[in-house]
């Protein structure tokens, strides 16, 4: 129990660095944090469920996207402004940091198991955000 | 219907405010579209937009047929989601209440151009993100203050240095890196550590650009190969450049394994 509570406590100070990094101000860093509470509760939950890295990141920034696009609608802002910080715990820059490590050292079956990871996290995210959108902007015509 | 200094008014204002979005770490798809609605808003003749992470291009027509064009190279990406916000909000007004071309340069005054924070708050959240991330990753207490001083050098090479030693980008990101990999290593060698791998690890998810890795990803597969493309080269190339500078501080100090 007390391993889930640091982990959602670490979880909304790092987004809450991560929103100090992508400008956003003092009195809605907690937002942003609470971005992060939402998508480390979600990975908590799918990752045992969902081995598959691709299908637990999908879901994870679906669930992320709608938070944003909820909490963005009713404060009337940009939803970019929490999306991005919740997405943050997602990206796998280590990943890419790793795949380029071993593209260095070629090291072939490394570059192969990172090459993987690395195309199964982005298209997890980048259609996990892209879904939201979607079937918003098809229901209210607002465009951004 | 617009003559041409009216339509040189809505242009300058088009190109400026999609000019700012994308310093503001705004995507292409978003500049994309408040392009097309100034457009529609203004009723412009014959609009086309050719619009990449570096470049906006944008032309239309006057009312007697005459071609006019604007051209703009937005710099380096500071985040800024305040000032993204608030010309969303601006751009919404102007669709609403089409205010006259000339009040559009007065409106965008109205949203001031500076940083949200300033250059060392900005690398103080991100040593709290670390800080938080070593916890997830098992960095341990020694490991975070590693961390921490590795990530306050690198941000501070790459967001200072520039303004000592004006140096291309890339060179920038290894040389931060190569400092902090170096402190890492250095504490491995006098036996503070065990894993510098890890440290450098944690350390370069702030290093590299990972929103930009993402937009790339949804300029794919929205089918924007080009902007896309040179999204994913420019997220890839930065990336090469911290890990070059890692690697570079291992083999200075003779290794890990």
């Amino acid at each position: 129990m007390m391993n889930i509570i640091l982990a959602l406590v670490f979880s909304f100070t790092c987004t809450c660095g991560f929103g100090i990094c992508f400008g956003i101000k003092p009195q809605e860093l907690y937002l942003a944090g609470l971005g992060g509470i939402v998508t480390r509760i979600v990975l908590m939950i799918c990752e045992p469920v969902f081995p598959d890295r691709f299908v637990y990141t999908l879901i994870a920034a679906t669930v992320a996207t709608v938070f944003a696009e909820i909490v963005g609608r009713k404060r009337n802002a940009s939803i970019a402004k929490y999306l991005y910080p919740a997405l943050v715990l997602l990206i796998p820059g280590d990943v890419l940091y790793e795949l380029i490590m071993a593209m260095i050292q070629t090291d072939l079956p490394m570059i192969n198991a990172k090459l993987i990871l690395l195309i199964e996290g982005l298209a997890g995210i980048a259609l996990g955000c892209m879904i939201v959108p979607m079937v918003v902007r098809n229901i209210v015509k607002e465009p951004f | 219907m617009n003559g041409k200094k009216e339509l040189s008014m809505i242009l300058d204002f088009a190109s400026e405010v999609g000019e700012r979005v994308l310093v503001c770490g705004g995507e292409i798809w978003r500049v994309d579209e408040i392009m097309k609605q100034v457009f529609k808003t203004y009723e412009v003749k014959d609009p086309n937009m050719f619009i990449l992470p570096h470049t906006i291009i944008i032309s239309a027509r006057t009312e007697d047929g005459e071609m006019i064009m604007r051209h703009r190279t937005p710099g380096e990406i500071h985040p800024n989601m305040e000032q993204l916000t608030e010309l969303n909000q601006m751009i919404r007004g102007v669709r609403k209440n089409r205010p006259a071309p000339e009040e559009l340069p007065e409106l965008i005054r109205l949203v001031p151009n500076k940083p949200a924070y300033p250059r060392h708050m900005i690398i103080l959240g991100m040593t709290i993100a670390l800080l938080s991330l070593n916890y997830f990753i098992g960095g341990g207490l020694i490991g975070g203050v590693l961390v921490a001083c590795g990530i306050i050098i690198a941000m501070s090479v790459q967001m200072y240095m520039d303004e000592i030693f004006p140096m291309n980008r890339f060179v920038l990101c290894g040389l931060g890196s190569f400092l902090a990999g170096s402190l890492f290593m250095a504490a491995f060698r006098f036996g503070l550590h065990d894993n510098p791998y890890l440290l450098m690890v944690i350390t370069c998810i702030g290093l590299i650009p990972g929103v930009p890795l993402i937009n790339a990803c949804r300029e794919l597969l929205n089918g924007k190969v080009l902007s896309g493309g040179l999204l994913f080269m420019t997220a890839f190339l930065e990336t090469t450049a911290v890990a070059c500078g890692f690697y570079l501080s291992m083999m200075l100090f003779g290794g890990v394994m």
